[in-house]
């Protein structure tokens, strides 16, 4: 593709790059002028957000991302092994409408979630109206506005970046891989776990690394659950302190996390090969029982 | 064919210049504001009305000083009206607004509510009040410093310390009673809340209704708000307006305020609009709409606040509660209040 390029002439190169080049510094304009804000402060706020509630935020931050991270490489993998690897009534459908949650910010699904479980919500309403309950102190029920409610809401949201990077990666797999795996005497479980997964796994990672960038840089849902990760220090030190530099520098510290992450997922596959079948002969999708298509329906519904 | 073109030129260019004529002929005023556009929308059309000035508002929740600093000598904003002391504070802070001597502004606004050097007006006044259950809580002889006391270990709700109507009350006992003293406070509400704080002023009324906690910190409009509002009207039905401390200090109060730009370019019409809006007129529809306090003492609040009675209010000038803002952040902080 590159020596055809070359072959029409050094002017179209040329052209090409100015376009990619200013593209690219059209891109990069909100980094440099961060970076530029970042130098206006004295960073004196550290040690006071450092002494107090910084570390907190971290953890939290930390803990936030490992959940989602956990959850969406899950539902990402099955939801797509399911519907590239099976058949079922209804795969048609669910192929696109499991894409469907990118529709949504996760703040909507968070309002929407929290009206539904809250304590004055739908669902404890009825469990009090069955049970006679009448106050909060008469049974115990998980507190949605929390890490884990947040957790929840961000996994929701954000699978289908795992889901379609992972579908992309298992659609380019040879179905002879599968075959083999399958006439060896693995199970469907099993060649999924040692066969497909190593063979899908830059896809998925790339998936996972959208996912927890979207994590890190969440306000609203974190914001509206109470949460307090990074980003809530950083409009901390913006509007409450009035230091935009201070808060420039937590950006900045963001988004050097978030490169550290894309090197860690192209590190760890420095020495795995992935081998793309040549010939098209894609997985050919196991007809599931009944029984097993409702388990798939159900996994893919509730989504 | 060249005449019809020539012809065709000038009507167009004529046609280009004729809005920017129209704009320059009436005056205009430009508005960054943190109130809502459905609240002061009707009080700027009263004063195109009444001036022929045209009005032009952004309307932004957060980070107006940060954009007018941005902006420097380009920015076209007159004018800018905020909520909260603190936000005016940042605005001084960020040297982004005017001095500016009234004659009308200072006969119509009492002087704790506004700055001695003239760069904030305050336009109404709310109480942060308590709102306390009517079934659970009986005494409402309260004072802030209560909500620190065992007798409220588990039954007290809010929204997060570093709000800017909390980080004001915090402020203000900061001026009153020492950074220890507020400290000592917030770790004693710290320890009574009933959950982590979050929401806004009017989740927690509903967190009483609920049966979640007894008392919370509300600013006195919503409770007005709520009552004139169909799914919320039984929250507030649930709780008792409180106005804190009336054997003592009185009761902690904060504004909505003006500021005209440092570099406004319609520096005439913004006083103008100011000075507008401390007027009756406006006044009373700021009293109506938004059941806050009227600043002009000559004009009444709205009869539904009446009906909660009187208060004392605090008489500290509030450029000293501004003061401590930052402090008060800090000691947020440092006892882990939202944590």
């Amino acid at each position: 593709m590159s020596q055809s390029i070359q072959a029409v002439g050094a002017g179209p190169v040329w052209g090409w790059r100015l376009v990619a080049f200013t593209a690219a510094a059209f891109v990069c304009l909100p980094l440099v002028s961060t970076l530029w804000l970042a130098t206006s402060s004295t960073g004196e706020f550290w040690t006071h957000l450092w002494s107090t509630v910084l570390p907190r935020y971290v953890v939290t931050t930390l803990e936030l991302m490992a959940g989602t991270g956990i959850l969406t490489a899950l539902f990402g993998l099955v939801s797509a092994w399911l519907v590239v690897c099976f058949d079922f009534p209804g795969r048609r459908f669910f192929s696109w409408a499991l894409l469907l949650p990118f529709a949504f910010p996760a703040y909507v699904i968070a309002f929407v979630y929290t009206d539904f479980l809250e304590y004055a919500g739908v669902f404890q309403s009825a469990l009090r109206e069955i049970f006679g309950w009448d106050s909060p102190g008469d049974y115990w029920f998980p507190e949605i506005r929390s890490l884990g409610g947040a957790t929840a809401m961000f996994s929701l949201v954000l699978y289908p970046y795992v889901y379609l990077t992972t579908r992309a990666a298992l659609l380019e797999q040879s179905g002879n891989l599968f075959l083999a795996s399958r006439s060896l005497g693995r199970g469907y479980l099993g060649t999924l776990w040692s066969v497909l997964l190593p063979a899908v796994r830059p896809g998925l990672a790339v998936g996972l690394a959208l996912v927890l960038m979207e994590t890190l840089n969440d306000f609203g849902t974190v914001d509206y659950f109470a949460v307090q990760t990074l980003t809530a220090g950083l409009f901390d030190t913006w509007l409450n302190y009035g230091d935009v530099g201070g808060a420039a520098q937590i950006a900045i510290s963001m988004v050097t996390f978030a490169l550290l992450l894309i090197y860690l997922e192209q590190f760890s596959r420095r020495k795995v090969r992935v081998y793309q079948s040549r010939t098209r002969s894609p997985i050919q999708r196991a007809r599931l029982n009944t029984v097993q298509s409702a388990w798939a329906i159900l996994f893919a519904l509730h989504w | 064919m060249k005449q019809f073109f020539k012809r065709a030129l000038t009507v167009s260019a004529a046609a280009l210049m004729l809005p920017s004529l129209q704009a320059q002929a009436a005056e205009t005023v430009n508005i960054y504001s943190n109130r809502q556009p459905y609240l002061i929308q009707p009080i700027l059309n009263a004063f195109t009305k009444e001036t022929g000035i045209e009005t032009k508002v952004v309307y932004a929740k957060k980070g107006i000083a940060e954009r007018l600093a941005r902006e420097g000598k380009n920015s076209p904003a007159d004018v800018v009206l905020t909520v909260d002391i603190g936000r005016s504070q940042e605005l001084m802070d960020k040297d982004v607004v005017q001095p500016i001597k009234s004659a009308v502004l200072e006969k119509n606004i009492p002087a704790q509510y506004r700055d001695p050097e003239g760069r904030w007006f305050g336009l109404t006044v709310r109480a942060r009040a308590i709102y306390a259950s009517r079934e659970r809580v009986k005494n409402l002889d309260l004072n802030y410093e209560d909500l620190a006391k065992p007798e409220f270990k588990g039954k007290v709700c809010t929204r997060s310390g570093k709000h800017p109507y909390n980080l004001a009350l915090i402020a203000s006992l900061i001026a009153h009673k020492g950074e220890a003293a507020a400290e000592e406070w917030l770790r004693g509400v710290k320890a009574n809340l009933a959950r982590k704080p979050q929401g806004n002023d009017r989740a927690q009324v509903k967190a009483i209704k609920e049966g979640i906690c007894d008392v919370s910190l509300g600013n006195s409009y919503y409770l007005g708000k709520m009552l004139t509002n169909e799914k919320q009207i039984e929250w507030a039905q649930a709780v008792n307006i409180v106005f804190p401390n009336q054997s003592n200090r009185g009761t902690h109060v904060n504004i909505s305020a003006a500021s005209v730009t440092k570099y406004a370019p319609h520096k005439e019409a913004a006083v103008k609009l100011i000075e507008f809006l401390s007027e009756r007129l406006a006044q009373k529809m700021y009293a109506e709409q938004n059941f806050e306090y009227p600043v002009n003492p000559a004009v009444e609040p709205s009869g539904l606040v009446e009906s909660w009675g009187k208060f004392k209010a605090d008489t500290l000038p509030l450029s000293e509660v501004a003061k401590h803002r930052k402090t008060a952040a800090k000691l947020v902080d440092k006892v882990n209040f939202d944590g």
